[in-house]
C-alpha cells in the first residue's frame, strides 16, 4: 500500500494505537425523551436519500427495544473487533433484512378500477409479499403484561473513533475528517464491493444498486460546515439530540458523556468506540404477581439495559434518578437543567444554531 | 504466446463464439488465489483467512489482431455464473488483464511510478469493458478511454469471454501514460485474473496469474 498520508490515517490503528482527528463531533440522544415520531428518519431521507437507489435507505432509523432492530438482528451478525483488536468476521445483509423499498399495485387499485375487490398490497423487490420492513416490530417490545415495556432506539452511523467500515475497505474509500470526525465514503473512489457493510457492527451502510456504491450516514457535513445542526438533530420535535465536539467542556455533549456520565455507547463491546451516545431510559417500577408496584426493579429491566449500554447504565440511572429528585425539591441540578433544553437551539447544539432557512 | 494476425473483421475478432478462434490453440494460464496476507485489509484476511477463495485453477488465453483491433479471448470453468446483482450480497463474476506499462511494474497491482493497466469485465455489466489503471494494491482508477469492447457467454459450465480494443488505442488516448500501447511486430506481457461472483469474490479475492504471459504481436 502507498505510504498513508496524515489525513489517511485518521482512524486506522497504526502501531497498536487508533489515530484520532483533531476534534470529534458526537451526538447524545436522551431516550426519556424520544416519542417514536421518526420525523428525524424522515427529515433525514427527504434531505439526502431521494435519488433512485436510495429508496430503502434510512441512514437514521428509529428501532423499537427490545426488538431485532435494523437490519433485522444486526446485533447478532459478528462485525466491529474483537477485544484483542482482531477483526470481528460478519456478513452482508440481504435487502429483505434491511426492509426493503416496498412497491404497492396504486395502478391497480386507485387507477384501474380495482378499488372494490383490490386492497393496496405491498411487494418486495423479489415482487414478493415483505415478510420483514424497516420497522416491522415497532412498539412491540418485550415482557409480558403488566410488566410489557418498550422504548425508542433511535440509531444512526456511530462516526465511530475507530471505524471498522474504514479500516475494511480494500481501497481507501472511507475517511474520516481531520476537523470533526465525521466518517465518509467517497463514492468517486468506492466500487461497490461492500466489505464496509460486512465489517459494520452496528449495519449502518446501505448499498444503492443503482449507483453500485455504498451509501451511509453523512453527519449532514455540508449543514455542519455552515454551522446548520444535522437534520435529524434540527427537526427532532422531543428535543432529545444534542450535537457539539466531545472536547467542548462547556457544552452539552462534554457535559453528559465525560462530566455527568450519563450518556453511554450502544454496544461498545463491539470494539469501534462509538460516536453516538444514549442517556438511559427510566422505567416505572415493575409490578408483582399481587398488583403491587416494586420500586427495586424498574419495568425495563436493568439486565436488558446493560445488554446494550453495558455496566455503567446502573451508575447512570442512579445520578439522573438522583438529580432528579434535587429538582423535584427544588434545588439547582446542572444535568437535569442540560436535560431539560431550556433554551433551543443553543442549549441542545451550541455550535450549529443557524437555521438553515437562513442560507 | 503469439497473438496472430487474421484477416477477419471488428466484429468477428471480438465474439468469442466466432469460429475463427477455433483455428489456433489456447494456451493454458495457470492461477492461483492472491495470497492471504496480501489482501489490503485486516477485516478480508480475518473473514477469508481459510483461503477459501481464487479456485479457478486455470484459465484458457488466445490473443489475435487484424492489424487494427487486438483482442484476447478468455475461456475457464464456471459451474455456477452470476450475471446479476439484485441484492446486498450478490457479486457478478468478473476478469480482468493486466499489462505493465514499465518494465518493472509489479504483477499485483503495480506500484508507485511503476503502474499497469487493467482490463476489467464483469458478467452484471457485460458490454463495457473497463480501463483501469492501477499502481498499488487497492488503487485501481478508471479512465474515460480508450474504449474496451468485451462480450461474454456463459455454457456448459464455462465462460468464454473476448476484450477488444483499438491497438493504436494509446496513441490518442489524453493519458497515454496510463494505457498499454501495442504494435505488431512487439512483445509484451500480460496477467490474467478471475472473480467467482458464486463465491463473493471482488477486489483482491480473485485466481491470478503469479507469472507473467508473454505474447508477441504478429508482424
Ligand atoms: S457505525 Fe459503522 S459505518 Fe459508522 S463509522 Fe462506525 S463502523 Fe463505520
Ligand atoms: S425525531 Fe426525535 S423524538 Fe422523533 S423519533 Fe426521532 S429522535 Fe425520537
Amino acid at each position: 500500500m502507498n505510504p498513508l498520508d496524515q489525513a489517511a490515517r485518521i482512524g486506522r490503528e497504526i502501531d497498536g494505537k487508533v489515530v484520532k482527528p483533531r476534534r470529534q463531533l458526537a451526538m447524545v440522544f436522551d431516550l426519556n425523551k424520544c416519542i417514536g415520531c421518526h420525523t428525524c428518519s424522515i427529515a433525514c431521507k427527504t434531505q439526502w436519500t431521494r435519488e433512485e437507489g436510495m429508496e430503502e435507505m434510512y441512514w437514521a432509523v428509529v428501532n423499537t427495544a427490545p426488538g431485532k432492530g435494523t437490519p433485522k438482528d444486526y446485533e447478532t451478525m459478528g462485525g466491529g473487533f474483537e477485544a484483542n483488536g482482531l477483526a470481528r468476521p460478519s456478513r452482508i445483509p440481504g435487502r429483505e433484512e434491511y426492509g426493503d423499498a416496498w412497491q404497492f399495485n396504486q395502478k391497480e387499485v386507485l387507477f384501474d378500477g380495482g378499488g372494490k375487490e383490490a386492497y393496496l398490497q405491498p411487494t418486495n423487490f423479489k415482487g414478493e409479499k415483505p415478510k420483514w420492513g424497516p420497522n416491522w416490530d415497532e412498539d412491540e417490545g418485550g415482557g409480558e403484561y403488566p410488566n410489557s415495556h418498550f422504548f425508542y432506539l433511535p440509531r444512526l452511523c456511530n462516526h465511530c473513533t475507530h471505524p471498522a467500515c474504514l479500516e475494511a475497505c480494500p481501497r481507501g474509500a472511507i475517511y474520516k475528517r481531520e476537523q470533526d470526525g465525521i466518517v465518509l465514503i467517497d463514492d468517486q473512489k468506492c466500487k461497490g464491493y461492500r466489505f464496509c457493510m460486512e465489517a459494520c457492527p452496528y449495519k449502518r451502510i446501505y448499498y444503492n444498486h443503482v449507483k453500485l456504491v455504498s451509501q451511509k450516514c453523512i453527519f449532514c457535513f455540508p449543514r455542519i460546515d455552515q454551522g446548520v445542526a444535522p437534520a435529524c438533530a434540527r427537526q427532532c420535535p422531543g428535543r432529545m439530540r444534542f450535537v457539539g465536539y466531545l472536547d467542548d467542556e462547556n457544552g452539552p455533549i462534554h457535559k453528559l458523556v465525560h462530566k455527568w456520565k450519563v450518556a453511554l455507547p450502544l454496544h461498545e463491546e463491539f470494539g469501534t468506540d462509538p460516536n453516538v451516545f444514549y442517556v438511559p431510559p427510566l422505567s416505572p417500577p415493575s409490578v408483582t404477581e399481587t398488583g403491587k408496584p416494586d420500586p427495586s426493579k424498574p419495568r425495563i429491566p436493568t439486565e436488558y439495559l446493560e445488554r446494550l449500554f453495558g455496566p455503567r447504565v446502573r451508575e447512570s440511572l442512579a445520578i439522573i434518578d438522583e438529580e432528579k429528585a434535587k429538582k423535584a425539591r427544588g434545588e439547582e441540578s446542572e444535568l437535569m437543567d442540560i436535560l431539560i433544553v431550556y433554551r433551543w437551539p443553543e442549549d441542545i447544539f451550541p455550535d450549529f444554531t443557524k437555521d438553515p432557512a437562513t442560507l | 504466446m503469439l497473438a496472430k494476425r487474421v484477416d477477419v473483421g471488428a466484429d468477428a475478432l471480438g465474439d468469442p463464439g466466432a469460429s475463427m478462434w477455433e483455428r489456433f490453440p489456447a494456451r493454458k494460464v495457470a492461477l492461483v488465489p492472491t495470497p492471504v496476507g496480501m489482501q489490503p485489509s485486516k477485516y478480508i484476511m480475518a473473514k477469508w483467512r481459510d483461503g477459501e477463495f481464487g479456485h479457478t485453477s486455470a484459465a484458457g488465453l488466445q490473443a489475435a489482431h487484424n492489424g487494427q483491433e487486438l483482442a484476447f479471448r478468455l475461456e475457464w470453468e464456471c459451474q455456477k455464473s452470476v450475471t446479476t446483482i439484485n441484492d446486498n450480497d450478490q457479486f457478478a463474476d468478473a476478469a480482468a488483464l493486466l499489462f505493465p506499462l514499465t518494465e518493472d511494474a509489479p504483477l499485483i497491482m503495480g506500484m508507485e511510478g511503476a503502474p499497469v493497466n487493467i482490463w476489467y469485465w464483469r458478467a452484471d455489466q457485460p458490454k463495457m469493458g473497463l480501463n483501469n489503471v492501477a499502481d498499488g494494491i487497492g488503487t485501481s482508477r478508471l479512465t474515460s478511454s480508450p474504449l474496451i469492447t468485451t462480450q461474454g457467454a456463459h455454457a456448459d459450465g464455462r465462460w468464454s469471454l473476448v476484450f477488444r480494443r483499438a491497438l493504436a488505442a494509446a496513441a490518442d488516448a489524453p493519458t497515454t501514460g496510463n494505457v498499454a500501447k501495442f504494435e505488431p511486430g512487439k512483445d509484451y506481457r500480460l496477467a490474467v485474473a478471475l472473480w467467482s461472483g458464486a463465491n463473493s469474490e471482488r477486489a483482491g479475492l480473485k485466481a491470478y496469474s503469479p507469472v507473467w504471459v508473454e505474447l508477441s504481436l504478429e508482424g
